[in-house]
């Protein structure tokens, strides 16, 4: 994606303690107008913004103002990149406004079943912000994820628990081999188990035994089927969760209904059909808001290895 | 259950649940990853299923160190004896 890394070191570095003494609507409305006016200012940024929308916009059919998406998604990449570091360090009363929860009673019914919960995410919108909502509403949480990074200091402390099925332990890695690989998915299994809520995405390139082939934005690319394996295992409630950043700065977060995969399911041979259902519904969502579309656009075909 | 038995079993689950092709010779020293290529998917497998057969809980640290079939067939040897015993 052009031009985003030193841009949002400099942000990280010098702005952003300057834009959490501001109310937060506001300094994500200054975000995103550091990524519109890089957008409008910058030739090569412009054009690459433009091809890739204008590509977007031809492989899902929709006849989108190029000019004015490709400004709301410069906009909101320079959120994205700053995840949740806007909102460190303020109280819990004052973040809660910022969020538009809907459907959170098919969570909260998923836990009260009984059978665990795996919270389906993607990179759609502002990926982290769920995870920030869930711990600041103390839900039972732990990421089923490569550890993120440029994340706030409140999601931080929930990081390092290294207890036998603390958050610690459950950060994956494409480096580990299969028997790293196994235990893994089988602790994240336990943790399911025991009640907490487990999220990972639905939208990760990988490669290896636990990835199925599907088709997303026009190209063929291998997922990760680690959430059908840890459903096909223990049984859990699959909730999908979105969360869109709104022009205004606020976020929606939604929680679609709960679903159930058939253990015969979650077998290697059958896992393509469900990995496509998800990556339509997020397909399905960008053509609504493409300006929430994130790197999507930017995809090339480098893929991680794992085992 | 004599040891001898067990691995026989564990021979014939780590081929099936593994995929292990026929043509493959199956020692008990056979790494599972890296001279049969089991991949993490089927161990999983192979972990679920001796769990169940067995009655056995194999704990998610120790199966990075069940690197071959006599590994893990000393592994549930022992914690298979400690339960009979139970």
């Amino acid at each position: 994606m052009p031009g985003t890394l030193n841009l949002r070191k400099g942000i990280i570095r010098f702005i952003l303690p300057a834009l959490r003494t501001m109310p937060p609507r506001v300094g994500s409305r200054f975000l995103d107008w550091v990524g519109r006016t890089k957008y409008a200012c910058a030739n090569t940024i412009k054009s690459s913004y433009d091809e890739a929308v204008t590509r977007g916009g031809d492989l899902l059919g929709c006849c989108w103002d190029v000019p004015e998406v490709s400004q709301g998604l410069a906009g909101n990449i320079v959120r994205w990149r700053t995840r949740d570091l806007l909102l460190d360090g303020r109280p819990t009363q004052s973040i809660r406004p910022l969020f538009e929860v809907m459907g959170r009673e098919n969570l909260d019914n998923a836990i009260e079943a009984g059978n665990g919960v795996i919270l389906l995410g993607n990179h759609f919108g502002a990926h982290l912000l769920p995870a920030h909502w869930l711990y600041r509403e103390r839900y039972p949480l732990r990421l089923y994820m490569e550890r993120p990074r440029h994340v706030s200091k409140f999601m931080m402390s929930h990081f390092d628990d290294d207890g036998p099925l603390g958050q610690k332990k459950l950060f994956i890695s494409r480096r580990g081999d299969a028997c790293d690989a196994a235990s893994s998915i089988l602790r994240a299994a336990r943790a399911i188990r025991s009640g907490l809520i487990m999220h990972l995405a639905g939208d990760v390139r990988w490669s290896g035994p636990h990835a199925a082939t599907a088709r997303f934005l026009g190209a063929s690319y291998t997922f990760s089927t680690t959430w059908l394996s840890l459903a096909g295992m223990t049984g859990a409630a699959i909730v999908p969760v979105f969360c869109g950043v709104s022009p205004d700065g606020g976020y929606r977060l939604e929680f679609s209904e709960a679903f159930h995969i058939p253990p015969e399911e979650s077998r290697r041979e059958s896992t393509a059909p469900w990995v496509q259902r998800v990556l339509d519904e997020i397909e399905g969502r960008i053509r609504l808001d493409p300006m929430n579309s994130n790197d999507y656009f930017f995809w090339n075909s480098t893929e991680g290895q794992a085992a | 259950m004599s040891n001898s038995l067990m691995l026989d079993e564990l021979l014939r689950m780590v081929r099936r649940f593994g995929r292990v092709p026929a043509h493959v010779n199956l020692l008990p020293s056979s790494r599972l990853v890296e001279d049969l290529a089991i991949d993490s998917l089927d161990l999983v497998g192979i972990i679920v299923k001796v769990q169940d057969d067995y009655g056995v809980i194999i704990e998610d640290d120790d199966v990075t160190s069940l690197r071959s079939i006599a590994d893990l067939a000393e592994y549930v040897a022992a914690r298979f004896d400690s339960s009979a015993a139970a």
